[in-house]
């Protein structure tokens, strides 16, 4: 009689009432600890080192770009002391030459694909050179205003020539765009010189 | 009084709470996952600088972390005023970031070296100097593909020429 009453023990239920709040603890940590740490930045590819016998290669004046950050984070552009602010609106007038300007890069008549025949000014080149006591913030500000320009650039001739933003065309467009305002940016990293 | 009664009788719904710790738990998993922990315990200290124009970078086995910063004091005897190169984990001198950086890509994948990224984290005030060779180092360390750090900011003056 004794025996069978034990059988009929019940098995004693767990109280989970306190795994919410061990739930909520552990949330909160990770939500503390959480960083969504994406590594945004500005992506560049530095050039390689030139093997010694390298030619060099003669620009004219007018298709060179030169950008000097000096000493006490003042920009020149071509030996012109310039604001940031105006920097980018100088890139651009320089990269596109709209009113085909004798000092400003020569375009030259190119066939892209899409866009049909149009003045290129393809050897432009933009010459950064930034003094050793320069900080690298202004630097990276240079850079931003510069990839800025250029985004600018082939976004407006997108919206007329493809009716759409650069970031919604398709590979090929953007390839054609890319063509038309290709990106060259080169870095000279020779110590002496400079701006004045 | 039968209202009354009625009145009376009527007790008040208790909510029923058997599901919070599942939605609570599903809330923890999310952010579990999502959680990166630094992997790179810092040794310099820096600020970045603000831009508009930034890509994301995808971290893949092949980034290579480089900092830029102010040495922290419990670093040894640098001062605090001091800028300091750290590669990884390590704060490296100037001249040994070339072979650091030469022989990490050396361990990596044939198809890896091609893609290897170099994440430069560096502090707005750091002299171009120092980032020039920096630089040059690694253009001869064969490392060309970097990326500088920068937090997003918004841009105002869009739209304007």
């Amino acid at each position: 009689m004794r025996l069978r009453r034990r059988k009929r023990r019940r098995v004693p239920g767990i109280n989970t009432a306190s795994i919410a709040d061990i739930s909520f603890t552990l949330l909160i940590l990770f939500l503390v600890v959480t960083s969504m740490d994406d590594d945004k930045g500005l992506t560049r590819m530095l050039p390689p080192l030139s093997p010694e016998n390298q030619e060099a290669v003669e620009l004219k004046e007018r298709d060179v770009l030169r950008i000097d950050i000096a000493k006490g984070d003042v920009v020149y552009v071509n030996d012109e002391k310039t604001p940031i602010g105006e920097l980018r609106g100088r890139v651009k007038q320089f990269v596109d030459n709209p009113q085909d300007l004798p000092n400003l890069p020569e375009k030259h008549q190119k066939d892209i694909d899409l866009l049909g025949a149009c003045g290129v000014t393809e050897n432009h080149v933009i010459r950064i050179k930034s003094d050793g006591e320069a900080n690298y913030g202004t630097y990276f500000k240079v850079q931003n205003e510069i990839v800025e320009a250029y985004r600018q650039l082939r976004d407006s001739l997108a919206l007329t020539r493809f009716d759409r933003h650069y970031t919604q065309c398709t590979e090929r467009q953007r390839d054609a765009l890319r063509t038309y305002y290709p990106q060259k940016v080169s870095e000279d990293y020779s110590k002496e010189g400079g701006a004045p | 009084m039968r209202f009354e009664r009625k009145r009376g009788g009527r007790r008040q719904p208790e909510l029923n709470m058997s599901s919070l710790p599942d939605l609570i738990f599903t809330v923890l998993f999310f952010f579990m996952i999502v959680t990166t922990m630094r992997s790179v315990p810092q040794k310099v200290g820096f600020q970045v600088p603000t831009g508009t124009e930034l890509a994301k970078h995808k971290k893949q086995p092949s980034t290579l972390y480089l900092f830029i910063g102010r040495a922290l004091k419990s670093q040894g005897t640098n001062d605090a005023d001091d800028f300091a190169v750290q590669v990884d984990d390590k704060v490296v001198s100037l001249e040994d970031v070339a072979s650091y950086v030469a022989r990490y890509k050396e361990e990596l994948l044939p198809d890896e070296q091609e893609e290897m990224v170099v994440v430069m984290k560096i502090d707005e005030n750091a002299p171009m100097g120092m980032v020039t060779n920096v630089k040059q180092q690694l253009r001869k360390a064969g490392a060309l593909k970097v990326h500088y750090a920068a937090v997003g900011r918004r841009n105002m003056r869009e739209g304007e020429w």
